[in-house]
């Protein structure tokens, strides 16, 4: 029913992607997998080819739509383990990883605000997971001691860059801080930046364990 | 009134109750020291005198002075009930409330957090540690200017209560992104409780990034 109404009179958009936010509405309850996606991705479509329809309105139902399409995509890239031959794994790893990428940061320019800060904190995890893989991946069986000693060193210095751009990544979120933005996002970023730099994000407020006095 | 409580608790409170007989009901509880030996923050108890001239009723210092031992000890369940029992006794002491309000805070529960330091707030609008824990709640629930406003009231009121220059410190360097000002609390933090080797630490790091903001600063001049 609905669905003729969008196909018989998509404009004006203004009220056709409310039609169609509905629809999603509807697949989400129905547990229906790949009727929520094709609608979540139909919402993308519209807001982009919306020309001069395009609203804050599409964009925001676009945007928290992207993100949503974005699961899939990480979680693929998330499963992936860097076993041996490394070769292997670690190609098709990165090429997870640009995916990945690719879907968060579309995410992110869409501007708005907490999607901007849910997307930033992904792409945080996804180059942290990407340095932790790194670290824990497979060792080869064949080499000595020394050899060994040295492949870890090459091995902490090729993860360690992927690490640094997750604290950049962190970092911009809680940079938004200041200017009042301060979402679940945001403060899971404080967190996971006081794991990754507890020196100088570990700072807890400090309490008295209890006060004695009366007055 | 204490005692007639304690009888009538339910079987639930079995090992509770036991603990009142014992240390309230009983009036067998730990004493001061102990509690003031307790685990206490370096910097805390700013508060001043207990108000010269009104007299505290020998029983209300009691119940509350075995309130704070339990604290003190850690037996958080144990703390609250009594705290909850003393300020129904006697309302109008705002340190019982802000010891409420410090329970509740570590219990994470905001709504119960605020009514106890608005109760302690209205006895003493200017009590530092009640400001204090209105500071902290008011930073976790993303309110950075109101948290502090709070805090510079503690420290306008009381100017060595060093807690609230800690969290000073903590609230421009993290969440405010001013680095002087954090400097400047943490400095004064450390120069009212002595050393404090971590906050040294963050003292040394606040001056290097400030001095690389200015040269980057003057490389832009």
């Amino acid at each position: 029913m609905l669905n003729n109404i969008i196909a018989r009179y998509p404009n004006p958009i203004s009220e056709s992607i409310e039609a169609r936010a509905r629809l999603l509405e509807m697949a989400e309850q129905s547990g229906n997998e790949q009727e929520r996606l094709a609608r979540l991705e139909e919402l993308v479509r519209v807001d982009a080819t919306a020309g001069a329809q395009r609203s804050d309105r599409t964009r925001y139902l676009a945007a928290t739509a992207s993100l949503e399409l974005a699961e899939p995509v990480r979680k693929r890239f998330e499963v992936i383990k860097l076993t041996q031959p490394l070769a292997d794994s670690l190609a098709l790893k990165k090429d997870l990883m640009e995916d990945v990428i690719n879907v968060y940061t579309g995410a992110a320019d869409y501007g708005v605000a907490e999607v901007t800060t849910a997307a930033t904190f992904r792409l945080g995890e996804v180059y942290e997971q990407f340095s932790a893989d790194l670290m824990e991946s497979d060792r080869p069986t064949s080499l000595e001691a020394d050899a060994l000693e040295q492949y870890e060193i090459l091995l902490e210095e090729q993860a360690f860059p992927f690490e640094e751009k997750a604290i950049d990544l962190y970092k911009a979120n809680t940079d938004r801080a200041a200017d009042g933005v301060y979402d679940d996002w945001v403060k899971k970023s404080f967190n996971r930046l006081a794991g990754l730099m507890p020196a100088r994000y570990a700072k807890k407020e400090r309490s008295e364990d209890v006060v004695t006095a009366l007055y | 009134m204490l005692l007639r409580r304690c009888t009538n608790r339910t079987p639930l409170a079995g090992a509770l109750l036991t603990l009142l007989v014992l240390a309230g009901c009983g009036g067998a509880g730990p004493t001061r020291d102990a509690a003031e030996a307790g685990r206490q923050v370096p910097g805390a108890t700013p508060i001043t005198g207990e108000a010269a001239g009104r007299a505290i009723p020998s029983r209300a210092r009691t119940l509350h002075e075995q309130a704070t031992a339990a604290m003190a000890a850690g037996d958080i369940v144990d703390a609250e009930l009594r705290f909850k029992e003393f300020v129904l006794m006697y309302p109008d002491y705002p340190g019982a409330h802000v010891n409420l309000a410090i329970i509740h805070a570590n219990n994470e529960n905001d709504e119960a957090t605020r009514a106890a330091v608005d109760a302690a707030l209205a006895l003493n609008p200017d009590h530092p540690a009640a400001l204090n824990q209105l500071g902290m709640l008011l930073r976790r629930n993303g309110n950075f200017l109101e948290a502090e406003a709070a805090y510079m009231k503690a420290v306008t009121v009381s100017p060595d209560y060093a807690l609230a220059h800690y969290n000073l410190g903590v609230l421009n360097e993290l969440y405010l992104q001013r680095l002087e000002s954090a400097l400047q609390h943490f400095e004064t933090y450390q120069r009212l409780v002595g050393e404090d080797k971590q906050v040294e630490k963050w003292i040394a790091d606040l001056k290097r990034r400030i001095a690389a903001t200015q040269r980057t600063a003057n490389v832009a001049e």
